[in-house]
């Protein structure tokens, strides 16, 4: 039989997807020497193909059906947004989805903003969706890294950004003045792959499932 | 910026289909109009644009936002077609309004969306589909589902997969779960998207018992054979389920065998039009990433326009298709056609005689000789050269040479 396949985020959340995976029993990889340079991976028994991507790409792989399932974080499938199936919250890789302006600046909340203030994101899609429905006119600037020296450049007097536990803010004396949306790793599945490997699903589905009630 | 040249470019989600793939659009429709007409649907053509109004009502007030629109000079909306089956249902009220007649009517046409082009997803893309008006008999779904196996077959497609599913079974069951109508519409809208991270998230918040949340959650997961009706039956007591669940069993008791065979049940199924009212489905083909056919009863849109009609019907999208079909090129090999100063009459009864046996015949207007192509020399009267590559042929009669050609087909 054609193996599963299933597109992974490189980069931090591989690591314990891995380990979620292997625990909920559906693959068991042995450990590779070079992960971060393969572009797939096979599994000994043949029936998973892993497809190691870089984190926003996963929903594009998974929509076209490249991948028949995937991993995904919220904030990338909302900025993605993609037609696909989201089937499970594996509760890996929380974090925040926060605006945030330096310590000095007398903004508290969005409202604050001056209208037509600049905000740096990542996230232009989510920033602009969460501005629009408060009613604040903003201009979104999208940046691809290091989003936090955007207030001290003066590039933007705000910015939309993921956070983990604070620290990378607190150390570029960033405040956090709303949290936009919490986000956490989901596993995704292309439209047609629901129908035909449903029985496959259901079972990762109630694995995991089962794995989180033995946690509580 | 580099300011892109527009005399260049497609407006965005349009496409240009160059002779390879026209022909095997035309060749692919071909052969859906052959199996709409043995089933007597008669084809019809609609106005590209519509009123507004008439539009509307298909696409429900809160997605009208698909619909390419224009004024006329009158100051009315318009729009350009953004669904088949609307503009026919307003025909159908219109046009055959006498109560009680059955009607079999089908269509192949562009369809404009004004959405974000992506993955199969064009701003103008191609439908063919038929509607039947006027019955709500269970044999009436069963018609258009195997007339849709149908199509695949007559499109040489094996492997392609139903799913069905009955929209008032899941509105049933939501009707009287104790859910707010918001919390009802965050249901729908997470089943339709199958985001059940978000269902999940919207039953673990709503005041109702764990056990109907447990329920509900399970209802909207049966998928299988025909066995999951059985089951759904002992999942819940909702009357308008029940029906429902009758309505599937007796569309499913109608099929041949072997449509049956390609069929799956899935309860959960929700549609993105509004005008759904009872058995739906969808075609798809595992090898591909997203459904090829969708379509459903829609016993409340006629009624939009007219009298209340019940009706079913279906699409196929024809650039979805064309990712499927792979034929080899039917088209036989074309025949340049040249002459000697003095032979134009000859050449032309030549012509004639050659395209009336199904040669294409094409001719020779510049110098240039197409390589791998026949090249025809009409010399003299009853005298003539066939150039293949390397190879010459002479012929001394135009019966001789479409003997010829007939036999290298």
């Amino acid at each position: 039989m054609r193996p599963v396949k299933i597109a992974m985020p490189k980069g931090r959340l591989f690591a314990p997807l891995v380990e979620l995976f292997t625990k909920a029993g559906f693959f068991d990889l042995a450990p590779e020497v070079d992960l971060e340079r393969r572009l797939t991976l096979t599994t000994a028994d043949g029936r998973w193909k892993l497809l190691l991507v870089k984190p926003a790409d996963v929903p594009i792989y998974v929509e076209y059906g490249a991948a028949d399932l995937g991993v995904a974080g919220k904030d990338v499938l909302l900025e993605a947004s993609r037609e696909l199936c989201e089937l499970y919250d594996l509760g890996v890789g929380r974090c925040r989805l926060i605006m945030a302006v330096p310590e000095e600046s007398p903004i508290q909340k969005a409202t604050d903003l001056v209208p037509g203030s600049r905000v740096a994101t990542k996230f232009p899609r989510i920033a602009q969706g969460y501005f629009s429905s408060h009613g604040i006119q903003v201009d979104i600037v999208k940046l691809n890294g290091s989003i936090e020296l955007a207030p001290k450049a003066r590039l933007a007097s705000a910015i939309v950004d993921i956070t983990e536990t604070g620290r990378t803010l607190e150390q570029n004396q960033l405040k956090i003045v709303e949290e936009i949306m919490r986000v956490s790793a989901r596993l995704i599945c292309n439209r047609i792959s629901y129908k035909v490997h449903y029985p496959l699903i259901q079972q990762m589905v109630q694995g995991l499932q089962a794995l989180e009630v033995s946690k509580r | 910026m580099i300011k892109a040249d527009l005399r260049l470019q497609r407006p965005r989600g349009t496409k240009d289909y160059l002779p390879h793939e026209t022909r095997l659009i035309r060749a692919i429709e071909a052969k859906i109009r052959a199996t709409f007409q043995l089933w007597g649907y008669a084809e019809v053509i609609t106005p590209t644009f519509e009123h507004i109004e008439v539009l509307r009502q298909g696409t429900g007030p809160e997605s009208d936002e698909v619909i390419f629109r224009f004024f006329d000079r009158e100051g009315h909306t318009l729009g350009l077609r953004s669904d088949a089956t609307t503009p026919i249902a307003r025909l159908a009220a219109t046009r055959f309004a006498e109560a009680g007649s059955l009607l079999r009517l089908a269509y192949l046409t562009n369809i404009f969306r004004y959405v974000d082009p992506g993955m199969g997803r064009e701003r103008e893309f191609h439908q063919a589909g038929v509607e039947l008006i006027g019955s709500a008999r269970p044999e009436a779904d069963a018609e258009v589902i195997e007339l849709a196996a149908e199509v695949f077959a007559a499109l040489s497609i094996e492997a392609y997969r139903l799913d069905l599913g009955e929209v008032s079974f899941i509105l049933g069951v939501l009707a009287d779960s104790g859910l707010s109508a918001k919390e009802q519409r965050q249901v729908r809208l997470a089943l339709l998207n199958k985001d059940f991270v978000k269902l999940r998230e919207v039953l673990e918040a709503a005041l109702i018992s764990d056990h109907s949340k447990q329920q509900l959650f399970n209802l909207s997961q049966l998928r299988g054979g025909v066995e999951v009706i059985a089951e759904a039956r002992k999942l819940t007591d909702n009357k308008q389920a029940h029906a429902a669940l009758d309505r599937l069993q007796e569309v499913c008791s109608l099929l041949s065998p072997e449509v049956l065979q390609c069929v799956q049940l899935d309860l959960g199924m929700l549609k993105d039009l509004d005008y759904y009212t009872g058995v739906i489905f969808e075609g798809y083909v595992p090898e591909l990433g997203y459904t090829v056919c969708t379509g459903g009863r829609y016993d409340r849109l006629i009624g939009r326009f007219g009298p209340d009609q019940p009706a079913t019907g279906f699409a196929f999208g024809i650039e979805r298709l064309l990712e499927l079909v792979r034929w080899p090129d039917a088209a036989g090999a074309p025949v340049y056609l040249g002459y000697a100063p003095d032979q134009r009459g000859e050449a032309h009864r030549l012509a004639e005689l050659l395209r009336s046996q199904g040669i294409p015949t094409i001719w020779q207007l510049e110098r240039a000789v197409q390589p791998d192509a026949l090249h025809l020399q009409v010399l003299a009267p009853n005298q003539y050269q066939l150039i293949h590559g390397d190879q010459v042929l002479s012929f001394a009669s135009p019966v001789e040479i479409s003997a010829y050609l007939t036999s290298r087909k």
